[in-house]
């Protein structure tokens, strides 16, 4: 037991010892620091992710890394603040606000340099280490709101 | 620290969705504590000087937002695709409600369109077994579309 806890994050990842919650939480930090790249480290290559609210459902590799890199780029500011986290080992149910700046286009919506402040929340499973799938969900409308964008004609391709 | 819920609160926010399923909105009431809070996180109407949020009390919000979504969708069903249950009573449940429209949805006029919505929703279920707090996510904009509605707001 006093091994377990000597041994530094990194390696915990290594032995997949880390449960959902765990990783959850590291995932968020990284984002924080707009870090994609070592967020991307604790999610499975094949996870399922489903950012639905932005038609984005697939594998991690292919849509969940550029979706998450194209949110850091359009907010460099991003801050993810977590407002409660609940489950298991292997599911977790975090309840986060999405905070930032808008500085670039962000799926085909145009900057206008407006902030914003989402109310979402991201379903987590892990196994062995590693997140599994991620599912979230938000209001759409709610963006387009904040970014102010008020029909669908604004949004582009 | 918190007691444990003598009742299962996976099995309590089941029969609140079985309740929802049934259109039974008082059941879905009584299943909840009498000061319990409810919040619908897409819910938001601008007004001249303000935003009104869906934000407040099951007893008043949540009925009135239940019972017209019931009206204007009277095939409104739901279909449970998770529970996941944590400590102290926390619940959450992934839900996809869906439904016919038959009449205007403030402010989404009827056109007798369908919506499949995925929704999360997280609970916390007292010491005694009531629903004392309810938070629900969806995308508006997704079913505002699949209704027909070319606004956004």
């Amino acid at each position: 037991m006093g091994g377990a806890q000597s041994l530094s994050f990194a390696q915990r990842i290594g032995r997949g010892e880390l449960d959902a919650e765990s990783l959850a939480l590291a995932m968020f930090e990284h984002l924080n620091a707009c870090n994609v790249t070592g967020a991307s480290a604790l999610v499975a290559a094949d996870a399922e992710v489903d950012f639905g609210p932005a038609g984005i459902t697939g594998s991690f590799a292919e849509k969940g890394i550029p979706f998450l890199r194209d949110l850091s780029t359009a907010f460099p500011d991003l801050r993810v603040r977590i407002r409660s986290i609940m489950g298991n080992p292997s599911t977790v149910v975090a309840e986060i606000t999405v905070e930032g700046t808008q500085s670039g286009d962000f799926l085909g919506i145009p900057n206008q340099r407006k902030h914003i402040e989402i109310d979402q929340a991201w379903v987590l499973t892990a196994s062995t280490g590693k997140i599994t799938s991620i599912r979230a969900y938000w209001c759409q409308s709610q963006l387009y709101r904040r970014l102010g964008v008020s029909r669908r004609d604004q949004i582009g391709g | 620290m918190t007691a444990m819920p003598s009742v299962c609160g996976a099995q309590v926010v089941e029969s609140f969705l079985d309740a929802h399923r049934a259109h039974d909105v008082e059941r879905m009431v009584e299943l909840c504590d009498e000061n319990a809070r409810f919040r619908s996180v897409p819910f938001e109407i601008s007004r001249r000087q303000r935003v009104v949020r869906g934000s407040g009390h099951v007893s008043t919000i949540g009925k009135l937002l239940w019972t017209g979504l019931i009206n204007a969708f009277p095939d409104l069903t739901n279909e449970v695709t998770g529970i996941i249950s944590g400590k102290d009573g926390q619940v959450a449940a992934e839900v996809v409600i869906s439904g016919t429209q038959a009449q205007d949805w403030v402010p989404v006029r009827s056109r007798g369109r369908s919506f499949r919505s995925p929704h999360l929703l997280v609970f916390h279920v007292n010491e005694l077994g009531k629903i004392d707090n309810i938070t629900s996510y969806s995308d508006d904009a997704a079913v505002r579309q699949q209704l027909g509605a070319a606004e956004l707001d």
